[in-house]
């Protein structure tokens, strides 16, 4: 090898070496805070307690500890760190699919609507006083139903343009618009003692709403979402290129796109319709992640998903166990988000491609 | 200095008892005969014309106003109210209702165009969220009218301003409802009282869509569970806040006796959901939904009176045997709006559907 071509890719392969050390970190510091989530929160169980519990539900011999003990790390903690972990990679993992996608470091997860469709749809379920369960169908299908619109009237403004993905991210902010319109349209007709307080409640953004059940459902939309982009994350390497150099390269770009498009918008429906509008993961993690190991999707992929984990769990610990009231995961992650995003544009486009 | 002459004298006196007292009187000498005024509850001195005849307000107090014998006067009302079941039905005039509010916002055109002589406002203080666009009204010279709704005196002084804003009639209508309100309360202390601490039961006031949203101290939730024999396990926290995000764990630990959910969505998520079933309320099957009437009878208008004694019954069963709720709510219905229900009507109220 020549001295040269070694210089030249020395600062690059810099984060690249990370990139073990890295995930092996983030792995040992999920698996971490995993298990210390299960002994945190507001009903008092000593570790003890904890192992006697998780014990019993193993062994199927009874603890002897009150029920609500058992119901506490059962069924309102464990659904509770999961969805955090699962909505947090999801939403992040989407994120940076959508980045490369567009080649734009500004997009995230709910880029082309997802986020105001779901929040629309929970909006006309409360209204329609559709129950839990029926908030979370609706808003996943209202969710979907805007991102196809996007794409719908994407496709009819790209048609004789080249295809840049900008018109795309325009469409997106336009039927985000409108679905937001809606929402305050169902805002403006709620009954303001019962439910409208819902619906804002709903759109703050939580997962003091999540069961093993709505965990169950939405982990199929977000398995058929999140294994494709894993499979398929080095082409994304390829895409973030830009169109050319892909086909160049031998890529059916445009189908690619259209399919990583859905899958990401899977993720991002199944998220939301569950947790609500939680905004900024997909957006900071990502870059958080490619500071980390630099913008090699086969390694910024995997790093993103455990990281957003990793952020939301950590979130969501804050927002169940530090007040007595319950403070909305969306206004949280906004908090952390804004500074951080600030940070990221003082800093430039370092670390972006 | 020459003293004043004794009526005067008397009559300022009558006007400043009053006036600390938020009831306010007509001014007996106006200087200018068209209009008249008001102290509201925040002190303020509102200037109103002197025939009140269209008043609205964003949502109770439009209750207080059907409730005052001249429902015809309520003319600006929140599109949730004009589309609401039991204001129809007591007043089907309201249809044609201007609908300006909505939530703590309004149309300032649509206002003005509907002409209201008064418009009220519920401003509980910094713990309800203020009116965003309040600067917007009283630079429109619209008279706005502010009442604080979180306990029962509260609640009859807002009544009280209202039938005073309106006329002498509603006034008196005002006046009447007060001595009702009394009375229950008077019948329902009279078994509350003597029990002792012990017997007093844990009570969840759950709301929103999962059952986790609820209300804290000084809100007038805890002053009817606590009217009603019971603890708002809420309040007991310590917690202040009005729609309050609760967390699960802590329901768990307060494991309250007996949960009253607002709406049909809540009662649904805690009988539904593993996370409430070793709750004592729902391992005895105490979970109830609040009446829904003309308004929300467990939040702030003045049917919160017949919540109290609803209440009562539902954590006291034992101590009301002879109380009949239907025939209550009847009974409430025609003095105050007019209204004969049947049998079947109240019950609905009692028994809200979705």
């Amino acid at each position: 090898m020549q001295p040269t071509e070694e210089s030249l890719q020395a600062p690059k392969k810099l984060p690249e070496e990370n990139s073990a050390l890295v995930l092996f970190v983030l792995i040992a510091l999920l698996l971490a805070l995993f298990a210390a989530s299960f002994a945190w929160g507001r009903y008092p169980i000593s570790l003890g307690q904890l192992f006697r519990v998780i014990e019993a539900k193993i062994t199927g011999v009874p603890s002897g500890l009150p029920a609500a003990m058992e119901s506490v790390v059962f069924n309102i903690r464990m659904p509770r760190i999961f969805a955090a972990l699962l909505i947090g990679s999801a939403l992040s993992v989407a994120g940076s699919t959508y980045q490369g996608l567009f080649r734009n470091p500004m997009v995230s997860s709910d880029i082309l609507g997802a986020s105001s469709g779901a929040g629309f749809g929970a909006a006309a379920a409360i209204l329609l006083s559709l129950g839990l369960t029926g908030i979370q169908v609706s808003s996943f299908i209202c969710s979907l139903a805007a991102v196809v619109l996007t794409l719908l009237v994407g496709s009819i403004v790209e048609r004789d343009g080249r295809s840049s993905g900008l018109s795309l991210v325009l469409t997106g902010m336009v039927v985000s618009t409108l679905f937001s319109s809606f929402i305050a349209i169902s805002k403006y007709v709620a009954d303001p003692e019962e439910k409208l307080p819902a619906i804002t409640f709903w759109l703050m953004g939580g997962l003091s709403s999540v069961g093993a059940r709505d965990l169950r459902i939405a982990l199929i939309p977000m398995a058929i979402g999140f294994v494709p982009i894993l499979l398929l994350r080095w082409k994304l390497n390829v895409l973030s290129f830009g169109d050319e150099e892909a086909r160049a390269l031998g890529l059916e770009t445009s189908r690619l796109r259209i399919f990583l498009i859905v899958c990401s918008t899977l993720l991002t429906a199944a998220s939301v319709s569950i947790s609500g509008m939680i905004g900024w993961v997909g957006l900071i993690v990502p870059h958080l992640a490619r500071m980390l190991v630099g913008p090699n999707y086969s390694i910024l992929l995997p790093v993103s998903a455990l990281l957003g984990g990793l952020f939301l769990l950590i979130v969501d610990n804050v927002a169940r166990c530090a007040f007595a009231v319950e403070v909305p995961i969306g206004i949280l992650t906004s908090i952390i988000g804004a500074p951080f995003f600030v940070y990221l544009l003082v800093k430039g486009k370092k670390g972006w491609t | 200095m020459k003293p004043l002459p004794f009526s005067l004298r008397a009559a300022l006196r009558l006007l400043l008892t009053a006036g600390a007292l938020g009831l306010g009187l007509p001014q007996t000498a106006p200087a200018d005969p068209a209009s008249r005024t008001v102290t509201d509850m925040n002190g303020k001195v509102v200037s109103i014309p002197y025939s009140v005849n269209r008043v609205g307000s964003t949502g109770a107090v439009n209750q207080m106003v059907l409730m005052l014998g001249t429902p015809w006067k309520l003319t600006v009302v929140s599109p949730a109210n004009r589309d609401n079941r039991w204001m129809r039905r007591v007043y089907p005039g309201i249809a044609e209702a201007a609908a300006p509010f909505s939530g703590s916002d309004v149309n300032m055109e649509e206002l003005i165009k509907s002409k209201p002589d008064a418009i009220f406002l519920i401003d509980n203080s910094g713990t309800h969220s203020s009116f965003k666009s309040l600067p917007k009204l009283q630079e429109s010279g619209i008279p706005v009218i502010q009442v604080h709704l979180r306990t029962p005196e509260e609640m009859k002084q807002a009544v009280r301003l209202v039938g005073e804003t309106l006329g002498p009639q509603e006034r008196q209508n005002a006046e009447r409802f007060c001595q009702e309100y009394d009375a229950i309360l008077a019948r329902i202390r009279a078994k509350i009282a003597p029990l002792p601490c012990g017997e007093r039961l844990k009570v969840y006031r759950a709301g929103g869509i999962n059952g986790l949203t609820s209300e804290g101290g000084n809100t007038i939730t805890t002053s009817w569970i606590e009217e009603a024999g019971g603890i708002n396990v809420v309040a007991a926290a310590g917690i202040q806040a009005l729609g309050a995000s609760i967390t699960m764990e802590d329901v768990l630990q307060w494991n309250p006796d007996v949960i009253i959910t607002m709406g049909v969505a809540a009662k649904e998520a805690v009988l539904a959901r593993p996370e409430w079933k070793s709750v004592n309320a729902v391992r005895n099957g105490r979970v109830y939904v609040s009446p829904v009437g003309v308004y929300q009878w467990s939040v702030r208008s003045a049917e919160t009176a017949l919540q109290n004694l609803w209440a009562a019954k539902v954590i006291h069963p034992e101590l009301f045997p002879d109380l009949d709720m239907n025939a209550e709510v009847r009974h409430f219905y025609q003095i105050y709006y007019g209204c004969e229900l049947s049998e079947a009507e109240a019950n609905e109220i009692l028994n809200p559907p979705k």
